[in-house]
């Protein structure tokens, strides 16, 4: 991924780009604001914030987003996008809030966004990336592969049953 | 945050890691499977979530341009 500041972009390129974030994330069902920023993050190119209310969350996507989609070697914009609204099922959804019964680190909500995402998005390929950065994620928390592997299998088959 | 760390280089750390722990994926999945089996009726939506996690390891023996759209 790049380091240097994004190329400008003109106006149009903006709202386009504002255009695809937004319809993509409300397909995968995101409610609150959203929001695209020419700038680069150093998060990856996505954020979620969680705000008063769900009307009032918040997804930036930045502008290295985009350079990920564009590399054949990266997450599309649709895993990145996905993988925030992940973030906003684990806050939000009263199902999931019943299942995990308190609050847990923002490691292990990195890998359950990462297997929501997989549930939300349509391409095969995007479901696995993404369960694969729920296993890497889970084996960096200190889990041995096998039972990464079984911890996302276990709760991707729980949030199936939710849908 | 999704991080910035690239799908190819989560998908190499992966593979590493495997190797390492010298790790069958394929055994694995067929342990879940022959779990799920010993159930009267399998859940779809187990053996649907079995079934991509099969995938998404077995991945990772493959290009990525491959299993990417």
């Amino acid at each position: 991924m790049t380091k240097q500041h994004p190329e400008p972009i003109p106006a149009t390129e903006h709202r386009h780009r504002l255009r695809r974030v937004t319809e993509i994330a409300r397909r995968f069902g995101f409610a609150g604001r959203i929001d695209y920023r020419h700038v680069r993050s150093n998060a990856g190119g996505a954020q979620y914030g969680l705000g008063s209310s769900v009307a009032h969350d918040l997804l930036v996507i930045y502008a290295e987003a985009f350079v990920r989609d564009a590399d054949p070697e990266d997450f599309s914009l649709e895993a990145l996008v996905a993988h925030e609204c992940g973030h906003q099922l684990v806050h939000r959804n009263a199902d999931w809030q019943r299942v995990l019964t308190g609050p847990i680190t923002s490691a292990a909500e990195e890998v359950l966004a990462s297997v929501a995402g997989s549930v939300l998005v349509e391409r095969p390929a995007d479901r696995e990336n993404l369960v694969l950065k729920a296993i890497h994620d889970a084996v960096r928390c200190g889990l041995d592969f096998d039972a990464a592997s079984q911890l996302v299998f276990e709760l991707r088959r729980l949030l199936e049953k939710m849908r | 945050m999704m991080g910035n760390k690239k799908l190819a280089q989560i998908r190499d750390e992966l593979a590493q890691e495997i190797e390492r722990a010298g790790l069958e994926p394929a055994e694995w999945c067929q342990r879940q499977l022959q779990r799920l089996e010993a159930k009267t009726r399998p859940d779809p939506a187990d053996l649907e979530s079995l079934r991509l996690i099969r995938d998404a390891l077995a991945s990772l023996r493959e290009p990525l341009h491959v299993g990417a759209e």
